[in-house]
């Protein structure tokens, strides 16, 4: 199968007072159609820089594509502007961490729903001049069903405020399905949530994608909510991909140090995490060779000068590092 | 400091509204040595009357025969002299009291704060004239009457500004630590509304000077004939149009002065922005 | 100095208790008439021994960071008596001594926020030691190179803002600034909120090591159950203002006997373990998800 979504070698830099940024260094990956995949990393990890490239929306007059492309279901987004702006909104769209600052707070929701089935929804056979109204209504209802909302009018004529917070994001959700997207690319949307709110939009997602055939690019500072709905994992640091892994291999069979000692760092009843000391390389001055090199402690003069190339395995884990720590058994 | 003076140099709008600013006061506190005929603050001459703009008289000469120059120069002292009062008894006066109630939550900072909306309330010029209409003309009657009512505008301010830092968690944590009134109003409130009382009060030199002018219009500023820009404004209306150069100068003066205020306080607010500079 | 205190009947009475506390918010209506009240807390009551640990845990709207801030002397509660060292603590919290504020203080969830933005760290650090103590100036700056080290930060950083720290060094300044006075008990609210996970573990193994070199007593307020189980000697859930599960932490995770609870615990990720989102994301009427494809 073709893969939907193709990054290789991509490296972004931002211009910025100090000089530049080099947010992103080197990026490959490969999606399969219905794939979900985690991009998981820190603060500083370009983890939402990436996943703005993809979209299309990095900020126009600071950043700078270095090298590499991005293909999405065959189209370059970076280099055929017309084909990635009519891609952008409808093959891949997006849903964000904060569904409260996404709405038009002045417009009721049903609304802005059905702006986005106007301007954005594939049209169908036999509508030439568009939806009617009703057909449009008919529309969301049935997405309203698809994400668990109650099918009903009074919903709809709610404003942003006067619902919950899950209530938000599963409407953000049904939003960004309206356009019946390939792509789907979340940004931490379960960071403000709540527990027993976040499970459920995260399992709401895994359906979604199993049922519609989605691609769910999902980006996550918590391993736990990676796991829960990812496919893959891919752990990136500085910029840097340290490790792509199957999910079930995230805490198996992790090699890449970066990754243990994430995973070491997660509070858990009756452990003491201990973190990583040191603080997160800048990408105003990285250092050469791999980027965790200074907090590393299996660090050697290799890593310092050489950038580890990132090799796959057969079970399709990849991996760069030097020294990764052996196979747990 | 250095890093404030580099950033004004940088702000164009402030540079202009400082360079004008620093004339104004340079000029008037100069005044007897650069001013040409000095002694034409008191003396008539009356054979120069009238006279267009020459190389003797650079901006002509009045009714009385005085040298407008000189007497726009001098009359710059009484401006900066009644402004500068004002300006600090207002701030004397409004900051303290903005700080009282807008930190307490109680009967006495209602009441102040209260007071101060009702004096907003009142036309501020039309309370000074009256003010000065009852004291009789003077230099002393105009200050007293400014202060009295520009100092509600600071207050307000401060009020407002101090009300929402009472909301910042850094003055809960001092509260909660057990900071005294005193420490937490003055050590840790007044320095973070600072740059807005400056901003304000930079404003207010304009402000205040265009007011003086107005009593001193109405004949309500000091008698003559001691030269005041608004009076000499108020004398040209008689030879308007003909001596086309009576109202030229101290009508410069005057827009010079508010305009420097204004684009200098612009700028200032723009440079002092906490959202741009914090901390430093 | 705040160790100058009375002796406590330690076997006897709780470090801090807490009994019946409430804080109602009033909501009022059209020309401020009170319409009715938001019950933020609603009649807690719970005691915490001298060492201890006590876990605060409870989702948006539980009504736990409002509990902290009762406790911490920055909101009054309706109604309730805090005993501290066998005193009660006198309502409204203006009146409340300046020897309690040393040795019962709350630490900010927002650690930057809590400082002033003006100010150097340095001054912010000697500010607590002015208010407390009559120190001259060289006992407080070794105090403060004293509790800098304990938290793991250089001397250099005294003289930076708090804008200018990294998330993680913002937090160990907060926590400085807390210890300098070396309190007795201490309420965390969320002490590590928007930190990424591995600086979240320094902080949180600080705090361990911090409890246990200064056997400090303290109340860690946290929506994530993780760390309060791994920080915690007991643990209290609050739902809806009230407390409504509180025990040993080990017996509260293996044997929760509260419905809400256990649904808490039910959504929790557990990496390696069963995925909770399994059951949700059946699609309707297909074959059950396949994993790993």
């Amino acid at each position: 199968m073709d893969p939907l979504l193709e990054i290789d070698d991509l490296s972004l830099t931002f211009r910025t007072e100090k000089g530049p940024a080099h947010v992103l260094d080197r990026i490959g990956l490969a999606m399969a159609p219905g794939e979900i995949v985690g991009l998981v990393g820190e603060s500083g990890s370009g983890k939402t820089s990436l996943a703005r490239a993809i979209l299309g929306v990095l900020p126009g007059s600071q950043a700078q594509i270095v090298s590499g492309r991005i293909r999405l279901d065959g189209i370059d987004m970076l280099d055929d502007a017309k084909a990635a702006r009519d891609a952008r909104g409808r093959l891949v769209t997006f849903v964000p961490q904060d569904p409260f600052e996404s709405f038009n707070p002045l417009f009721r929701v049903g609304t802005q729903l059905a702006d986005i089935v106007r301007y954005r929804a594939p049209p169908t056979a036999g509508h030439l001049l568009g939806r009617s109204r009703r057909a449009r209504e008919a529309m969301i209802l049935d997405m309203l069903a698809a994400v668990q909302l109650p099918a009903s009018r009074d919903l709809l004529n709610r404003y942003p405020h006067q619902l919950s917070g899950g209530q938000r994001q599963r409407l953000m959700i049904a939003m960004a399905l309206l356009p019946q997207p390939r792509l789907l690319v979340a940004d931490e949307p379960t960071a403000a949530l709540d527990v027993t709110v976040q499970v459920q939009i995260l399992g709401l997602l895994r359906r979604i994608a199993a049922e519609r055939t989605l691609a769910i690019l999902f980006t996550t500072h918590d391993l736990g909510a990676a796991w829960e709905i990812c496919d893959r994992v891919l752990v990136m640091y500085a910029g840097q991909i340290v490790e792509i892994l199957p999910r079930k291999a995230l805490f198996a069979a992790a090699r890449h140090p970066y990754t243990r000692m994430l995973l070491a760092s997660l509070p858990k009843p009756g452990h003491e995490a201990v973190g990583i000391p040191g603080e997160s390389a800048s990408p105003l001055a990285p250092p050469p060779g791999c980027r965790f090199n200074p907090r590393c402690p299996r660090a050697s003069r290799l890593c310092r000068t050489v950038r580890p190339l990132p090799s796959r395995s057969e079970e399709g884990h990849v991996l760069a590092c030097h020294h990764p720590m052996p196979t747990p058994s | 400091m250095i890093s404030l003076i580099k950033s004004i140099v940088r702000h164009r709008t402030a540079l202009v509204g400082l360079i004008l600013l620093s004339l104004v006061v340079a000029v008037a506190i100069a005044a007897p040595m650069i001013v040409p005929y000095p002694e034409d603050a008191q003396i008539f001459h009356i054979e120069r009357r009238l006279l267009p703009p020459s190389s003797e008289a650079l901006f002509g000469t009045d009714r009385m025969g005085g040298d407008i120059f000189s007497r726009v120069i001098l009359g710059a002292r009484t401006t900066l002299l009644i402004t500068a009062t004002v300006v600090l008894s207002g701030v004397l006066i409004g900051v303290p009291i903005g700080l009282v109630a807008g930190y307490y939550n109680n009967g006495v900072s209602l009441m102040l704060g209260g007071g101060v909306e009702i004096l907003l309330a009142v036309p501020q010029i039309i309370l000074a004239i009256a003010i000065t209409q009852s004291l009789g003309p003077s230099i002393g009657s105009v200050i007293l009457a400014l202060s009295v009512t520009y100092w509600p505008f600071w207050a307000r301010i401060v009020f407002t500004e101090t009300r929402s830092m009472c909301h910042e968690t850094f003055v809960e944590s001092a509260i909660a630590l057990g900071a005294s009134a005193w420490r937490v109003i003055f050590l840790h409130i007044l320095p973070n509304i600072a740059s807005s009382i400056v901003v304000r009060t930079t404003t207010a030199i304009g402000t205040t000077a265009f007011a003086s002018a107005t009593l001193g219009f109405l004949g309500l500023g000091p008698p003559p004939p001691s030269p005041e820009w608004g009076r000499m404004i108020a004398e040209s209306r008689d030879y308007l149009p003909d001596a086309w150069w009576y109202a030229l100068a101290p009508g410069l003066a005057l827009l010079l002065t508010v305009l420097g205020c204004t684009l200098f306080g612009d700028g200032l607010r723009d440079i002092l922005d906490p959202k741009t500079r914090r901390g430093g | 100095m705040p160790d100058a205190s009375p002796e406590t009947p330690r076997q006897t009475h709780p470090l801090l208790e807490v009994e019946h506390l409430s804080c109602h918010f009033p909501i009022r209506g059209l020309l401020g008439r009170r319409t009715g009240a938001v019950r933020a807390v609603d009649d807690v009551s719970f005691g915490v021994a001298d060492g201890e640990a006590l876990g605060i845990v409870g989702e948006t709207g539980s009504g736990k960071s409002t509990l902290g801030k009762m406790l911490g002397g920055i909101i009054d509660p309706t109604a309730g008596t805090i005993t501290f060292a066998g005193e009660r603590l006198p309502s409204p919290r203006a009146r409340r001594p300046l020897a309690v504020r040393a040795r019962l203080q709350y630490a900010y969830q927002d650690s930057a926020a809590s400082l002033d933005p003006r100010w150097t760290l340095r001054r912010s650090l000697h500010e607590p030691l002015i208010i407390h103590t009559n120190w001259p100036r060289e006992r407080r700056d070794a105090k403060i190179s004293e509790i800098l080290s304990a938290v793991g930060l250089a001397e250099e950083h005294l003289d930076l803002y708090p804008h200018e720290l990294s998330g993680g060094q913002q937090r160990r300044i907060g926590l400085a600034r807390t210890l300098v006075l070396e309190p007795q008990v201490v309420i965390f609210d969320e002490p590590t909120s928007g930190l990424d996970v591995s600086v979240q573990a320094t902080v949180l193994a600080l705090v361990r090591d911090l409890h246990r070199a200064f056997k400090l007593t303290y109340l860690l307020i946290s929506h994530d159950l993780n760390v309060v189980g791994s920080m915690c000697d007991r643990v209290a859930v609050m739902q809806s203002g009230r407390i409504v599960e509180v025990g040993p932490t080990h017996q509260v995770f293996a044997a929760p006997r509260h419905p809400y609870t256990r649904s808490l615990l039910a959504s929790l990720p557990r990496i390696g373990g069963p995925r909770v989102t399994d059951r949700l994301a059946v699609p309707k009427g297909s074959a059950p998800f396949l994993d790993g494809r």
